[in-house]
């Protein structure tokens, strides 16, 4: 940990050399430079003492306390678009104190985000520094509070020292309440519709409408027989009416892996958690039951259709934590991660990489010529001589050494010829060995192992978990994955096509498939089935999905499709890509007109199938969801 | 998903002006015109020595006070050595100079009180005015920190200012003592014990005692040992107090460094052995894994059977019928 600054390195050289300068060269001729210069070595001395005093006293024995309140209660989970207060206590147990100390204080969105706010002042064990400040999420998901770090210094500016105080904490984001766009209507639009919640169903049941006449059974009700028809046909006839039940709503939101990636600041699976949200709340508040499914790339979790307020707290707890999920690391090289993952460590664990505690020994950097295949050959190097002295390979050598060197030089060359071969091999064991000392090999080799030594004492492991994580590659690269995605570390993303490498994948189709099919067996009447999807890539199949449509439209459910807009989906320019800007704005357009045409491909492909397919970031998309459970609420149909 | 901090960040100020920080900091003002007054003190000084190029650092010296020129400092100082060792501005060592050479004069002990006092000004300026400490290293997916940190002005003039002159009186009193020392502490490897008190002031003196050993080289001497010595017994009463203070994790960690470090060569032997080991691992043999290609092999034999019977059968036929 980097203790004296730029500034105090430049102050000590140039004192020291001033007093160096004084005693040794100006010490007999003048008094004035030589005690300037020891006078100021020793107050930067008192500064580096009072500074070190102060930071062994104190910093090592600082508490971290953290209350998080949203409408001035303690929160376990956040409101979206709702402020909330963190209030940050920072006190110490002993010690001399801290005269100037900057705190930092940074909330970690689930997408990896960072938002700092800081804060600065003095610290005694009798005055703790606090500070109070305000935040707001605008999305739902989760945010995470790792700690403060903690940034001492003198007031001079020679010394600084930087600790983090940890005291992570992950709190999630539910969805807000209904806005104005998805605001519950508590009458009705139209007197032929049923009131809020039931639609009419053409099966007999107990609602006002007629359904239907009847012969008479015995055990009708007297007051069920319709009297005029009794009348005209001479026989008992009964009334029978329809039957009223409650609107009933699946939505499916897509949280797999290609919808969790953010191309413009917003995942899309943020925005689906939000509007599959409002459209829950607008719906039960109508007194409409509504279930919901999360699917993604491997499996789909299913939540009953209700209307009690319990499960819209369920529902809006789903939401949020599809919403958290973090599509992480994917894939790297044991080298990639430790350039990722060491820098996090510098910043959340400083005091762990220290080298009092986190050793790099000389040993560690040699590489050794028996890890590589190299070995073979310098076995072969060395065991020459060992060959070379079989009598028919030493009369051949000797001759040939005698036909190529001159005279009087013969043995001598002969011996030079068999040890060459050991030493040509003790140097390669030596430029082998020495590749570890190499600036870059060097910087691997140390940051690797002191984050083998972090993951060991975070798995409260012993000393083989890290010569395991030192030699084990896919065991380090699991590790650090772990490690970079628990501090919410995003994959770093070069290129102007990056997002294309987040493809929509076949399996998260299938299983949305497989999940309106379940839906469709486990309906009871008719449903509205709301699809919020990813828009898929050109080469994923939507047959099976198709299907799976079809079969609901057979069933007379009603299906309806939400689907981002291209606009919101096509990633803006990088700002540091290596592309020249004229073809990254080319590429760009390109990609957005792809999207548009494979937009229009799906509708053209729903449409046949009688889904209508609405954009998810249009004003209007919550009333027409409306819409059409109104409308639901009015069709008569078995 | 995004994350807006609502509260005005107040302890991030931009960095104000000398004439801003005149008016709203009573601290900095205080350091301002102890800086400059400061400078006048060392312009008499210079002026009196050497005339008007001597006045170089002091217009480096009071422009960077004014400019906020991080650079100063060290500027000022090498400058100010220069001039004090040849006020005519000229490297020629026969110039003399009108600093005499004694020990513990008043015109010495002010002149150098007033330049580290200047330092010290200058240097808790930039705290306030430029930035207090280095900007803190960025992570991937870090919010970009660049913005300077200031020193809030949280200490009176009584908690910082005056502690700060008598700290300075005294390391200067305690460097007049020392210089003393290293003046009359004479260094005799051939006696014992080899450091001696002399009583005679050995800057009279420009060559040695001893011919053999020149003062300078002496004084040098007795300085590296002094300074070993206090930062040794500083540096291990500091590093034990770390030991002292160490968190649990710390600890913990340590100690597992040091096994690691003593089981080292071992572990690592394991752990190849255990890569060998993986590698060598037995494979399934060529059966099992020809099993699961089982039903394919079996559709192209009946198909070779089958087209091997209507061949033969043909051929048959037809030899038949010749």
């Amino acid at each position: 940990m980097k203790v004296l600054t730029a500034r105090g390195w430049w102050f000590l050289l140039a004192v020291s050399l001033i007093s160096l300068f004084g005693i040794v060269a100006l010490g007999w001729w003048s008094a004035t430079i030589p005690l300037l210069g020891l006078t100021a070595l020793v107050w930067f001395a008192y500064e580096w003492l009072k500074f070190a005093s102060e930071y062994h006293s104190t910093a090592t024995r600082l508490i971290l306390q953290r209350t998080i309140q949203q409408s001035h209660r303690d929160a376990v989970a956040l409101w979206a678009q709702t402020p909330f207060t963190v209030r940050v206590t920072l006190s110490a147990r002993d010690g001399l104190g801290l005269p100037f100390v900057v705190v930092e204080d940074e909330i970690v969105s689930s997408q990896g985000t960072r938002t700092a706010t800081r804060f600065q002042g003095s610290l005694t064990p009798e005055t703790p520094l606090e500070r109070e400040y305000v935040a707001r999420c605008d999305d739902p998901g989760m945010i995470r509070l790792e700690g403060v770090q903690i940034r001492l210094s003198d007031p001079a500016g020679f010394f600084y020292r930087r600790l983090f105080l940890r005291a992570p904490q992950e709190l999630l984001v539910l969805p807000p309440l209904v806005d104005t766009r998805g605001r519950p209507c508590s009458r009705k639009r139209f007197n032929a519709l049923p009131p809020p919640g039931l639609h009419r169903v053409r099966r007999p049941g107990n609602s006002n409408e007629l359904l239907d006449l009847r012969d008479y059974r015995p055990g009708d009700p007297p007051k069920l027989i319709a009297w005029r028809p009794t009348a005209r046909r001479d026989k008992l006839i009964t009334r029978e009416f329809e039957s009223e039940v409650p609107v009933r709503s699946q939505l499916f939101v897509d949280a797999s892996e290609a919808a969790q990636s953010a191309v413009s600041g917003i995942p899309p699976v943020a925005r689906f958690a939000q509007l599959a949200s409002a459209i829950a709340q607008t719906a039960m508040s109508n007194r409409d039951y509504v279930g919901l499914t999360i699917f993604d790339d491997v499996q789909s979790e299913y939540l009953a259709p209700a209307r009690s307020e319990s499960h819209l707290i369920r529902i809006t707890r789903l939401l949020a934590t599809a919403a958290a999920r973090f599509p992480g690391i994917r894939s790297a090289t044991p080298n990639e991660l430790t350039e990722w993952a060491y820098p996090v460590a510098v910043k959340y664990y400083p005091e762990l990489l220290q080298p009092r505690v986190n050793s790099r020994p000389f040993g560690l950097f040699w590489q050794p010529v028996s890890d590589s295949r190299l070995l073979i050959l310098v076995f072969i190097l060395m065991s020459w001589p060992l060959f070379a002295l079989q009598p028919y390979i030493l009369e051949n050598l000797s001759l040939f050494v005698e036909t190529v060197v001159a005279h009087g030089y013969r043995w001598q060359t002969l011996i030079a010829i068999m040890i060459l071969p050991s030493l040509l091999a003790g140097l390669l064991c030596l430029i082998h060995g020495i590749r570890g000392f190499l600036p870059r090999r060097a910087r691997q080799i140390s940051r690797r192992k002191q984050l083998a030594a972090l993951y060991a004492e975070l798995d409260q492991a012993g000393a083989g978990a890290i010569e395991h994580y030192w030699n084990d590659d896919p065991s380090f690269v699991e590790r650090s994955q772990k490690f970079l995605n628990g501090h919410r570390v995003p994959q770093p993303r070069g290129g102007i096509l990056a997002s294309q490498s987040v493809a929509h994948s076949a399996g998260s189709i299938a299983i949305l498939a497989r999940a309106i099919q379940a839906a469709v067996s486990r309906a009871r009447d008719n449903e509205l089935y709301i699809i919020t999807m990813h828009l898929t890539d050109d080469d994923t199949p939507l047959d099976p999905l198709l299907k799976a449509v079809r079969l609901a439209r057979a069933r007379h459910h009603h299906v309806l499709l939400l689907i981002p807009s291209p606009h919101a989906e096509t990633p803006p320019l990088p700002l540091e890509s290596s592309a020249p800007k004229p073809f990254a704005a080319i590429a760009q357009e390109a990609q957005r007109k792809c999207r548009e045409r494979r937009l229009d491909a799906v509708r053209t492909q729903f449409a046949a199938v009688g889904v209508p397919l609405l954009r998810v970031d249009a004003t209007d998309t919550i009333s027409s969801v409306m819409e059409q459970f109104d409308r639901l609420r009015g069709v008569r149909i078995r | 998903m995004t994350v807006r901090i609502l509260t005005t960040d107040t302890d991030t100020p931009k960095r104000p002006g000398v004439l801003e920080m005149l008016t709203q900091s009573s601290l900095g003002r205080c350091y301002l015109f102890t800086g400059l007054g400061a400078q006048c003190i060392l312009a008499v000084a210079l002026a009196q020595a050497g005339g008007l190029p001597a006045l170089a650092p002091i217009v480096i010296g009071c422009l960077g006070l004014l400019m906020r020129w991080t650079a100063t400092p060290i500027l000022f100082l090498m400058l100010f050595v220069f001039f004090l060792a040849f006020p005519e501005g000229l490297p020629v060592w026969n110039v003399r100079s009108d600093i005499p050479r004694s020990f513990c004069r008043v015109s010495d002990l002010i002149l150098v009180f007033v330049t580290v006092a200047y330092l010290v000004c200058y240097y808790r300026m930039l705290g306030l005015l430029h930035d207090a400490m280095p900007s803190s290293r960025t992570s991937r997916g870090s919010s970009q920190d660049l913005s300077p940190v200031l020193r809030r002005e949280n200490h009176s003039f009584e908690s910082e200012y005056i502690p700060i002159a008598a700290v300075l009186f005294i390391v200067l009193i305690l460097v007049q003592i020392a210089y003393l020392m290293m003046n009359h502490l004479l260094i005799d490897m051939r006696a014992f014990p080899p450091v001696h008190w002399v009583d005679e002031f050995a800057t009279r003196h420009r060559m040695s005692w001893t011919p053999e050993f020149p003062v300078a080289l002496h004084r040098l001497l007795v300085f590296i040992l002094g300074t070993t010595i206090i930062v040794s017994i500083v540096g291990f009463s500091l590093w034990y107090w770390g030991l002292n203070r160490l968190q649990p994790q710390e600890a913990r960690m340590m100690i597992r460094d040091v096994s690691w470090r003593e089981s080292r060569r071992e572990l690592n032997r394991q752990a190849k052995w255990r890569a060998w080991v993986q590698r060598r691992m037995p494979r399934p043999s060529f059966l099992v894994e020809m099993r699961q290609y089982l039903q394919w092999i079996l559709w192209v034999v009946l198909v070779v059977l089958i087209l091997i019977l209507v061949i033969g059968g043909i051929s048959y036929i037809r030899f038949i019928m010749e």
